[in-house]
């Protein structure tokens, strides 16, 4: 005969788990202790801090192709925007909110930019951060990812290819596309084709007119500037003289948009790896027009609302 | 001898100056013939054609007030000090043809505008981690590829090059002697234009600097241009190590021990003595401000404010000592700039590197004069005119 034993019944546990968590992102329904989405691969961890912290951020994209310097861009902005005490200042909710921001400032501080970014979506930094401004009463609550240019480009090829950008596209409040100037200017049209891509993409994700990308703010931010006086110094013109379609389709598409330029290093040379072939080095690192882009696009954004 | 003469002594000294420096036109050019040919223009170095009707035509630059009689000893030689080329006065063959007075103000014009940096030993490598406790031993130096380098004593710029002083040389017509540029330079010279295509740095305009921005040093100068404006004053840019011994100060402790500091006031950055990103208003300032950063021999601004041009070459190594490709040859530039991200990219040993045309918004310079290319003291032999450049010991020149 067999002693039966009684097991105490962890009910708060039991509740947990039948109590489903969405995704912040994609709204899909995971387990109170699952680490990233089980259907789109972001990190639940934003849905628990939206949770505990009673706040619904607001969602910003920065999109654009590979090696356009999406993780070079959104860490400085990061690292800028959390040393400038009395300006527009960025405080990162959680630890793995400044994971990106760390990686990004080592390797710059090293004279190396960042290594790719890796297409799987549970190995993408994301940002969880609170935006204050001077003489605004509340502030902003803010998630930007730093997504895979390749990635982004096979959603746009193939939709429905990764469901954590469509997802996370569709419920963003305003979008930084970055363009590389110097490949832009050099190499042709193969940038404004993917921009253009990326735009037409964007503009068809939100088909309500009150809601749709078209009443959405869109910076257009031309990267790598240093070795490009001529979009330095007049970005607006450099769009229309070197990408005038893309010029007309955002003129098209967006009511509100912007182009700018931005760049990180000083002056740039190269090494010769055997694992990467030709990398680029900073040999400097002389931010300029990080932050204009964004402080336009938090101008136009209205308040992250509160439960 | 009529004044005539004494013009001819002075201006023969000077030719023997302009003889020394590598000219591009080959051959000695006289102060006074410099004077006659900025005046006139006639070595044809100008960008615009003949304007067919100069009544309407806007002025080049503002006009020179001031004289160009190569004949007036007395009105030269102050005209000289006034645009700061004391240095061009004190050279050997050229001061012992002043007299008592014209030598003294020159020599007080050197000690104000200038700091003597002693000879010495200096390290310049990737050493800036082995710095971190001030001090140097033999095998962290071998461990960085580091390179122990003699210095000559020297008389360095205790400011960058303002703007105004650059003034003088754009309306010397400094653009439009050819002595004064490398000969493959030439071509692009005509380049070398402001913002209304005058002659001058890449950010003034109508041939004039911003208004209040005289005492800020000048920038959207290529390297070509801060080696001609140098000439001009009768001094040279510094080498690499030579910056690197005036602000880190090294001094040997033992044969094989060595301090050297990281930034010209210590081993720890201090963003309130340097105008970096973030700690200035996000451009330059004035080169006498941010005086808490002055080195130990009373030189300002050596980091921050604005990168400076030096005479070497860019050495294209990483911080790990990974060789570098080029797409083309880099001057070097040191000592970071009020838009420089990084504290590690602003110390005395940081070098980075810019093409030799490029005219940035962040980059000046400033100049430097071997001690013993100066005659800072009248010989007991008055008579005796030397031949070639003499010495000069620190004794001589308290500063």
């Amino acid at each position: 005969m067999t002693k039966g034993v009684i097991v105490p019944l962890e009910s708060a546990r039991l509740v947990e788990y039948a109590v489903p968590i969405p995704c912040y992102v994609c709204e899909g329904q995971n387990n109170f202790d699952a680490e990233y989405c089980r259907y789109c691969s972001a990190p639940m961890a934003l849905a628990h801090q939206a949770n505990s912290q009673k706040v619904f951020p607001q969602m910003v994209a920065t999109v654009g192709a590979s090696g356009v310097g999406k993780t070079v861009y959104l860490g400085m902005l990061m690292d800028m925007l959390s040393r400038r005490p009395k300006q527009v200042q960025l405080l990162a909710r959680g630890a793995f909110s400044i994971t990106l921001q760390q990686t990004t400032l080592a390797a710059l501080g090293r004279c190396e930019f960042p290594e790719k970014t890796p297409n799987e979506p549970d190995r993408w930094n994301w940002v969880h951060c609170q935006i204050r401004r001077p003489k605004q009463r509340h502030a902003m609550e803010l998630i930007m990812p730093d997504m895979a240019g390749e990635a982004v480009l096979q959603e746009v090829d193939h939709p429905n290819t990764f469901r954590v950008i469509r997802a996370f596209l569709q419920k963003c409040v305003g979008a930084m596309v970055l363009i590389d100037a110097v490949k832009l200017k050099e190499s042709g049209q193969s940038q404004e084709f993917f921009t253009m891509k990326l735009i037409s993409y964007l503009g068809e994700l939100g088909d309500d007119g009150k809601r749709g990308w078209s009443r959405k703010p869109v910076a257009l931010v031309f990267t790598k500037v240093d070795q490009c006086e001529q979009c330095a110094k007049d970005p607006m013109r450099f769009a229309k003289t070197h990408a005038a379609g893309l010029w007309q389709q955002c003129e098209e598409r967006f009511r509100q948009f912007r182009f700018f330029a931005a760049g990180v290093a000083g002056a740039c040379a190269y090494r010769h790896s055997l694992e990467n072939g030709r990398v680029h080095v900073p040999l400097r690192v002389e931010p300029h027009g990080i932050i204009e882009p964004f402080e336009w696009l938090l101008s136009k954004l209205g308040p992250s609302s509160r439960r | 001898m009529g004044a005539v003469g004494a013009a001819s002594a002075v201006i023969l000294g000077l030719g023997w100056h302009w003889g020394c420096v590598p000219l591009a036109a080959g051959g000695g050019v006289g102060l006074g013939y410099l004077l006659l040919q900025g005046a006139s223009g006639a070595l044809g170095l100008s960008r615009e054609a003949p304007d067919p009707n100069p009544a309407t035509a806007p002025p080049a630059v503002k006009p020179s007030p001031e004289p160009t009689d190569p004949s007036d000893v007395d009105a030269l030689v102050e005209r000289m000090l006034a645009h700061g080329r004391y240095a061009l006065l004190l050279r050997p063959q050229i001061g012992a043809t002043l007299n008592q007075e014209q030598l003294d103000r020159a020599v007080t014009a050197l000690q104000e505008g200038m700091a003597l940096v002693p000879d010495g030993e200096v390290v310049l490598g990737r050493i800036d981690e082995a710095l971190d406790d001030g001090q140097l031993e033999e095998e962290e130096i071998a461990a960085c590829e580091g390179r122990v380098i003699r210095v000559e004593h020297f008389f360095l710029d205790r400011y960058p090059v303002t703007n105004r002083q650059y003034h003088d040389f754009v309306v010397g017509g400094g653009y439009r002697q050819i002595a004064l540029w490398d000969e493959k330079i030439w071509p692009a010279v005509l380049d070398f234009v402001d913002q209304t295509g005058q002659p001058g740095p890449r950010f003034w305009q109508d041939g004039c600097y911003p208004n209040g921005l005289e005492d800020h040093p000048v920038v959207g100068v290529s390297w070509y241009e801060a080696v001609a404006y140098a000439r001009w004053v009768g001094k040279r840019l510094l080498t690499d190590a030579e910056w690197v011994k005036a602000g880190s100060w090294p001094v040997s402790l033992s044969p094989n021990t060595r301090v050297q500091r990281k930034y010209p006031w210590g081993d720890a950055m201090d963003r309130s003595r340097v105008n970096l990103w973030g700690s200035g208003p996000d451009a330059t300032v004035p080169v006498h401000e941010f005086a808490e950063g002055v080195s130990v021999g009373g030189v300002y601004q050596l980091i921050g404010n604005v990168w400076e041009w030096t005479r070497g070459e860019f050495e294209p190594i990483d911080p790990l000592l990974r060789e570098l490709v080029l797409e083309i040859p880099m001057k070097s530039v040191r000592g970071g700039a009020f838009d420089t991200y990084f504290d590690n990219q602003a110390t005395c040993q940081f070098q980075s590197g810019e093409t030799a045309i490029a005219r940035k918004r962040n980059v000046g310079f400033r100049c430097a004069v071997g001690a013993c290319d100066l005659m800072l003291a009248r010989p007991a032999d008055d008579s005796a005119v030397p031949t070639e450049p003499q010495g000069a010991s620190i004794e001589e020149v308290p500063v």
